[in-house]
């Protein structure tokens, strides 16, 4: 018997997750889902020359902590796929005691590591459900215009060449239209969008910087005196000034100074 | 609890080093401790000293906490896109930051529930 290929396993995988998570085949937030699976999401400004994003997998069999970083200096739209994909990475190869991976690739490639590969395909099918496109392009008489291609980029949350791709790798266009689609909307995608009356980053819009669970943990050990004001700044990734006002802010600072010294307690405690 | 500590800190001490590649004679000159210290420390045979962790810490280049979490594998899958190997390496270690970050406020959590 042939083994499965690549794409063909990313694909059941994202299928089995939106089964699991009763999504059906609706376009989904990639951020929800993620905050529905436990996997934490940090968001970092790496520089437009920067990478993508990652995932990091660091665990015992007792379970572990998974986390998908993504450079928010790039576009929303990559932003998403580039979620998605890492959350590929989580639901196909986390128990894979792997080095330390770096893949290069393009938008829309359907060859190079097999890891990639199925991640790619989990990445498009979560995201564009093969279902729902199809029942999209119909909607276009078959043949989608470069204005019906920024329609669907607002429905799904993706980029203009992604869907195309996907458009492409479903069966649903051929090789001519795609290259007749990837030429008309060569520069003209910012102004399709604007006429629409979108931006990329009004629809599913990303969580900001650290994932909630550490600025809240981080708040609520200083709140218990576990930890000082420059560690809690350090949590926090900013000015020791700017983490008190944040304390402060969110209703989370020290109200009165305990009248033991709680870490000689916990100590003899221990 | 003390012993089992100790066996696990020099695990997770011997496993972050290779994970660099460093010999074990190398990072101990580099800490200042000759190499039969550092091999009963990663063996657990040896008190765990804060001084001499601090100075592995911080010549693994790692958080350290680290030492604390029973670790049996990580992964790391990097979508580089225009990045460089050098800016890769560069987010690579700023998640692993926010991940010790992580383990120490989940752990505390636990620690300091209620």
């Amino acid at each position: 018997m042939q083994a499965e290929p690549p794409w063909m396993q990313g694909e059941r995988a994202a299928r089995a997750l939106r089964h699991e998570l009763g999504l059906g085949i609706a376009p989904v937030d990639i951020w929800e889902v993620l905050r529905r699976r436990d996997v934490y999401v940090a968001l970092h400004d790496f520089g437009e020359a920067g990478g993508d994003g990652l995932y990091l997998w660091r665990g015992s069999e007792a379970g572990g902590v998974p986390l998908i970083v993504v450079n928010s200096a790039k576009r929303p739209s990559r932003q998403r796929f580039t979620a998605a994909h890492e959350l590929g990475h989580h639901e196909l190869h986390r128990f894979e005691a792997a080095d330390v991976l770096i893949a290069d690739e393009e938008v829309g490639a359907t060859d190079g590591d097999e890891r990639e590969v199925a991640a790619n395909a989990f990445a498009a099918y979560l995201m564009v459900p093969t279902e729902d496109l199809r029942e999209s392009v119909r909607a276009f008489g078959g043949s989608p215009s470069p204005v019906g291609l920024v329609g669907l980029m607002r429905r799904y949350g993706l980029s203009y060449q992604a869907l195309a791709y996907r458009l492409r790798n479903t069966d649903l266009i051929t090789q001519k239209t795609l290259d007749r689609l990837l030429a008309d909307g060569e520069g003209q995608i910012d102004r399709l969008m604007r006429s629409q009356g979108f931006a990329e980053d009004a629809i599913f819009p990303a969580p900001v910087g650290v994932p909630e669970l550490l600025s809240l943990g981080a708040m609520t050990l200083f709140k218990q005196h576990v930890i000082t004001e420059t560690r809690l700044a350090e949590l926090l990734g900013m000015t020791v000034e700017r983490a008190l006002t944040t304390v402060r802010d969110a209703g989370m600072d020290r109200s009165e100074e305990p009248d033991y010294d709680a870490e000689a307690v916990r100590e003899l405690l221990e | 609890m003390e012993e089992a500590t100790g066996v696990l800190v020099g695990r997770r001490i011997r496993e972050e080093r290779e994970r660099l590649g460093k010999k074990l004679e190398d990072l101990a000159g580099a800490i200042g401790v000759s190499g039969s210290y550092l091999s009963r420390m990663e063996r657990g045979e040896r008190g765990l000293d804060s001084l001499v962790l601090r100075r592995i810490a911080a010549e693994l280049k790692v958080s350290m906490d680290r030492f604390f979490v029973p670790t049996s594998y990580e992964s790391v899958h990097a979508r580089s896109g225009e990045g460089s190997v050098a800016a890769m390496q560069q987010m690579i270690e700023w998640g692993r930051r926010v991940q010790d970050d992580l383990d120490f406020v989940l752990r505390e959590g636990r620690g300091h529930a209620g």
